[in-house]
């Protein structure tokens, strides 16, 4: 149905893709993996007709066809979702389906046709879980908000659904429910183009992969041809054995004690956590992990409980006093709360440490460089130059530079909250490579994750957790997913 | 560093105006037309160095115009009360102080609203302002209090000059020039501000006290302001309870075409100095070049909105 | 190179904008003499009135203009918009570019006090238009309707109608020139026993401000029939208040100005007089003194230019010639 020939895009000196060639069958679910920066997203962007590609062409039914435009890209059937939703959150479900194109009489709006409609569609589609379509988006979780983007994009006549990175937001179950909407759409005879980094949804998923490195396309295979190891070199050109390095369990004094604490999502929650040991939290998404870590972290108020950190009882009421104790959270929303964006690599790595290089009004620029080099030393943070823009990094150098910045002082509890979030597979390794190291000199780790396999291949024990309070606390080296998702979802998977 | 590399085009430009009025009005670079010009632009210049701290951190104060008229009528009305026929330092202390005090009172409020509360600071400061307009006009009904002649050290603040030369205004805003400007470029507190205004939540998971540096940041802005509306009364010989509207959009201007970024995060003192610089000029050179008071304002507001323009274009 | 294409536009922009608004009327320049002194013809004058929002100035500066352009000199029309700080930094830019002399209507009459030392150390004469200043040592002279006869004239006609008057006055307390007219009024109102004031409002002398006021001091005072709104447009602010309460036929309107809508309430029978002021003439007379003090002759310090009362008999004839009766 759609066939990319030796699609060439450059911007300025770099090319981003160089002779890319990909094509998609009616009723086929085509994988598109590659690491962050392969190319992936600009070959979405040429094909969406956000960006026009330098040479090559694009035929579409065996015709070639010009995508000089958004609508144009629109007109032949291409939907895309981006990875970042795109709703109004303040308007309803069916508001949002057809933001643009409200059934209307005479400018008036036809509000039952037009809930009718998208009810309409929503079952058609067999999109059961969001078929109350008056309902608030903001109600909705990240899931179903997903629905809510593919129900828009399928409202009109598509033939090509394009996802990118959609359960990078998703829990497992979750991610099992969109995996069988995207099958039902298949069966309906809708070519899918699904971009991903997690090996293991691709391969149950796709029929076909196509993976991309450096621009360039390394091959495409049926799913059936290919096994995970091959893909994780295809991607990153050399053999990954294992990404996770889980330090030995050396578990010292008592780093972190939580008894009984508790607000308005998190219910009598205690664990312990050992010096040079990692905990996994595994929750689905809005099982209150976060929560979780914003109220050890002192952001929401705590209404009871008690926090210990190496046997001292510590009163935190603000990210302030849980840092002075020794504790640091790196927030799952990297971009919203853990970088300041508009600032230089160097801004962010140095911002924790103002006191330290500018005690007074005289800033001192060498301690300030010193601190800046060995956070970009000790994660091997790939920049060209400190004072670089920080959106200029990719993901997972931007996650490097969050984790890294707090090591100038080891802390003594690191909470990470969905730390591989957008973060590729090479650069994943190599920061759960380091961050293995630091445990093994010591230090504590919270390690929360809607990745099964990471919580289980990175933790010595693993509390697993669903609706604000931990179930069951499990030692990791003997325990599988099945079990873990059967206590996470209340039923016993197949 | 960075900041610097940004001041060029600034700079750039006011020399470029400068020459230009200089071709359509002999004399404009004469010293003695320059050193007016950065006495016009001391109030509004001070005023911009405090909100410049507002607008780095993303936020705004609308209230500075009243706050500078309500400080200057306190300050009036303690120097004239009793109606003292000779002037007495403690007194004249008393009066500033009074005014300051009260300008703190207001920029502290502000703060903890801003801090404690989700109102917008947009909103909170338009409160502010008509709160404040309100309690200027409550002196002597609205009309202007005369400073006695006598009290010659107010005067001077306004109106006096260092060795027959520098006026006291324009040495007034150097020092606060100074202050703003190591406090913003040289210490902690500075690259806290632009962490907050870069990314407030950020700037909380590192452990900045978000609150207390917003605080403080409205309180230095209302002091700034209260330090300008002793100035401003000065040069007036009297306090006006209605003087000061429209203060806000001048020292808003000034931040803006300096660079100041309005979405927060980006911003600098000598970059706003420059800019009530450029609008400085802009006022005294059209003036003097006999433009007619409707195309000043024109003219005024292409400047900004290309100085804004050509800023924006040059962050992508 | 990119980078400082702001600059070169700001420049060019201004550049471009500049000379072209000097070819515009009406207090611009036609191309930038040297800031002339003694040569005769081609001197520098400035005015700065306290706003251009109201056709009062800006028939006064037509006045000036008037009289300037007929020497051959140029002026320079700045417009303070009820700014003290920006009136004394505008004066002090034309004192400080040598002006020949400067007018001056002062927003806050102690307020411009810096600037007239400054003026004065530099020898440059101030003709001080339509509202004083509070030191006239300073200054010139001052030219101005005689207010406090325009405040006589309103009493005196408002007797007239209405012997048992109960007035209120809807005032602007920070200008002088009000404060002259009401000084005027209540001097007159002494006189006449039958008169009684209610009360005194500001009415801030716009008619956004007067209207509100009023209707409130309506419903305060249901016994009220007559108002002083201190200038037209806080009297057309007035009398819409009055129409809207329905009580025009009770409540008598008499106020100073003279502007061509008072004309029109007067004679749709909405008003009942306006002491008129003759802003053109003022003008002329400030900009003839000026000359007057240039070839040094003397000029009286205080000049008083008279006030014509307007009812609905000659309205008519005014409207054609609105110019002090000979």
């Amino acid at each position: 149905m759609l066939v990319l020939e030796g699609i060439t895009k450059r911007f300025g000196g770099v090319t981003a893709l160089d002779r890319v060639c990909f094509d998609l069958c009616p009723g086929e679910i085509h994988a598109l993996l590659g690491e962050n920066g392969a190319g992936k997203s600009t070959l979405i962007k040429v094909l969406g007709g956000i960006h026009q590609a330098d040479e090559g062409a694009v035929l579409f039914e065996g015709a070639s066809v010009d995508v000089n435009g958004v609508t144009a890209a629109d007109r032949l059937g291409v939907r895309i979702i981006h990875q970042e939703l795109s709703l109004a959150p303040n308007m309803t479900v069916a508001e949002n389906i057809f933001l643009g194109r409200e059934p209307h009489a005479f400018g008036f709006m036809r509000h039952r046709a037009m809930a009718d409609a998208a009810r309409q569609l929503v079952e058609r589609l067999g999109l059961h879980e969001i078929r109350d379509v008056r309902k608030s988006v903001s109600n909705l979780s990240v899931a179903h908000r997903q629905l809510v983007e593919i129900a828009r994009a399928l409202a009109t006549r598509a033939r090509i659904l394009v996802l990118d990175e959609p359960t990078s937001a998703l829990s497992d179950a979750e991610t099992a429910a969109l995996f069988t909407t995207l099958r039902r759409l298949r069966a309906q005879g809708v070519g899918i183009i699904y971009i991903s980094h997690r090996l293991e949804e691709i391969m149950q998923l796709a029929d076909r992969i196509t993976v991309l490195r450096d621009g360039r396309t390394v091959g495409t295979r049926p799913v059936s041809e290919v096994d995970q190891r091959e893909l994780v070199r295809w991607m990153v050109g050399r053999d990954v054995v294992d990404y996770f390095h889980r330090p030995p369990h050396v578990a010292g004094p008592i780093a972190l004690q939580v008894t009984g604490l508790s607000n308005d999502r998190v219910h009598e929650v205690s664990l312990t956590l050992h010096e040079g040991e990692v905990l996994g939290i595994a929750g689905l998404v809005g099982s209150g992990r976060t929560e979780l870590a914003r109220a050890l972290f002192g952001i929401d108020p705590v209404r009871k409980g008690e926090i210990a950190l190496a046997g001292e009882t510590v009163d935190i009421h603000s990210p302030r006093e849980a840092l002075r104790a020794g504790m640091v959270l790196i927030p799952e929303d990297r971009q919203g709360q853990g970088l300041v964006m508009i600032q230089t690599v160097a801004f962010n790595l140095a911002l924790p440490w103002v006191r330290e290089w500018n005690p007074g009004c005289r800033p001192d620029l060498s301690r300030r460089h010193s601190i800046i080099q060995r956070a970009i030393e000790g994660f091997a943070i790939k920049v060209a130059n400190a004072e670089q823009p920080i959106t200029g990094l990719s993901g997972g150098n931007q996650q490097k530079v969050l984790v890294s910045r707090w090591m100038e002082h080891r802390p003594r509890v690191l909470i990470l909250d969905e730390p591989t979030r957008g973060v590729d597979v090479g650069a994943r390794e190599e920061m759960f490579r380091l961050l293995g190291g630091l445990v093994r000199e010591g230090m504590a780790v919270v390690l929360i994750s809607s990745d099964l396999n990471e919580v289980l291949n990175m933790s010595h024990r693993v509390a697993v957790y669903r609706d604000g309070r931990i179930l069951k606390t499990l030692d990791a080296a003997d325990t599988g997913m099945e079990e873990i998702m059967t206590l996470l979802t209340g039923v016993k998977t197949a | 560093m960075n900041t610097a590399k940004r001041l060029i085009p600034l700079i750039g430009a006011s020399i470029a105006l400068m020459v230009l009025f200089r071709i359509l009005v002999p004399g404009f670079l004469n010293p003695e037309n320059l050193v007016d010009l950065v006495q016009q632009i001391s109030v509004n210049a001070i005023i911009a160095f405090g909100m410049t701290f507002c607008i780095l951190i993303g936020g705004i104060d609308l209230s500075v115009g009243a706050v500078l008229a309500v400080v200057g009528t306190t300050a009036v009305y303690v120097l004239g009360y009793g109606e003292a026929e000779t002037q007495s330092l403690f007194r004249f202390f008393l009066a500033v102080g009074a005014g300051l005090t009260v300008a703190v009172l207001f920029g502290a409020f502000n703060g903890v609203c801003a801090a404690r509360t989700k109102m917008p600071p947009f909103i909170i400061t338009l409160a502010t302002m008509m709160v404040a307009r309100g309690a200027a006009l409550r002196f002597n009904q609205g009309r202007p209090i005369s400073i006695p002649a006598h009290e010659t050290l107010f005067l001077g603040l306004g109106n006096g000059r260092i060795a027959g030369v520098l006026p006291v205004p324009v040495l007034i805003m150097l020092v606060i020039l100074i202050i703003s400007a190591v406090l913003l470029h040289r210490t902690r507190f500075g690259q806290h501000l632009y962490g907050i205004g870069g990314n407030r939540e950020a700037a909380r998971f590192t452990g900045i006290a978000v609150g207390r540096a917003e605080i403080t940041v409205y309180i230095l802005c209302a002091l700034f302001t209260g330090i300008a509306g002793i100035i401003a009364t000065s040069q007036l010989y009297s306090a006006e309870p209605a003087s000061g509207a429209g203060f806000e959009l001048n020292a808003i201007a000034a931040a803006v075409v300096g660079g100041t970024s309005f979405t927060g995060g980006i911003g600098s003192i000598p970059g706003t100095f420059i800019g009530a610089i450029i609008i400085g000029t802009l006022d005294k050179g059209l003036n003097q070049a006999g433009v007619h008071f409707s195309y000043q304002y024109i003219l005024k507001g292409l400047v900004i909105l290309a100085a804004v323009y050509f800023d924006v274009r040059r962050k992508r | 190179m990119n980078k400082y294409l702001p600059l070169f536009v700001v420049i060019l922009n201004i550049a471009l904008v500049v000379p072209g608004c000097n070819q515009k009327p009406a207090g611009s320049i036609d191309s930038p003499p040297p800031a002339g002194k003694e040569t005769s013809g081609g001197r520098l004058f400035g005015v700065s009135f306290q706003t251009m929002n109201n056709p009062f100035f800006v028939e006064l500066n037509a006045g000036l203009l008037e009289v300037i352009e007929a020497h051959g000199d140029r002026l320079v029309t700045l417009d303070a918009q009820f700014n003290s700080l920006k009136q004394k930094n505008d004066c002090s830019d034309l004192v400080l570019q040598g002006a020949a002399g400067i007018f001056l209507n002062p927003v806050n009459w102690e307020g411009i006090t810096g600037t007239l030392v400054h003026a004065k150390q530099k020898g440059i004469p101030v003709v001080v238009v339509d509202a004083p200043v509070k030191d006239a040592d300073l200054v010139l002279c001052q030219v101005a309707s005689d207010n406090v006869e325009a405040g006589r004239l309103a009493a005196r006609a408002l007797n007239e109608v209405r012997p048992d008057a109960k007035v209120v006055i809807l005032h602007q307390s920070v200008n002088k020139a009000c404060i002259d007219r009401v000084d005027g009024f209540k001097e007159e109102m002494a006189k006449f026993p039958g008169m009684t004031l209610l009360d005194t409002q500001e009415g801030k002398g716009t008619t956004e401000g007067a209207r509100p006021v009023m209707r409130d001091l309506l419903s305060r005072f249901p016994e009220v029939n007559a108002v002083f709104p201190i200038n037209d447009p806080s009297a057309l602010g007035a009398i819409s208040a009055i129409e809207s309460a329905g009580k025009l036929d009770q409540v008598t309107v008499v106020t100073v100005d003279g502007s061509k809508e008072a004309i029109t309430a007067i004679r749709a029978g909405k008003m009942y007089s306006t002491s008129a002021q003759f802003p053109r003439e003022i003008g002329r007379v400030s900009a003839q003194k000026l000359y007057e003090h240039l070839e040094g002759k003397p000029v009286e310090k205080d000049v008083k230019i008279p006030v014509k009362l307007i009812t609905k008999e000659n309205a008519d004839a005014f409207e054609t010639a609105p110019e002090p009766a000979a």
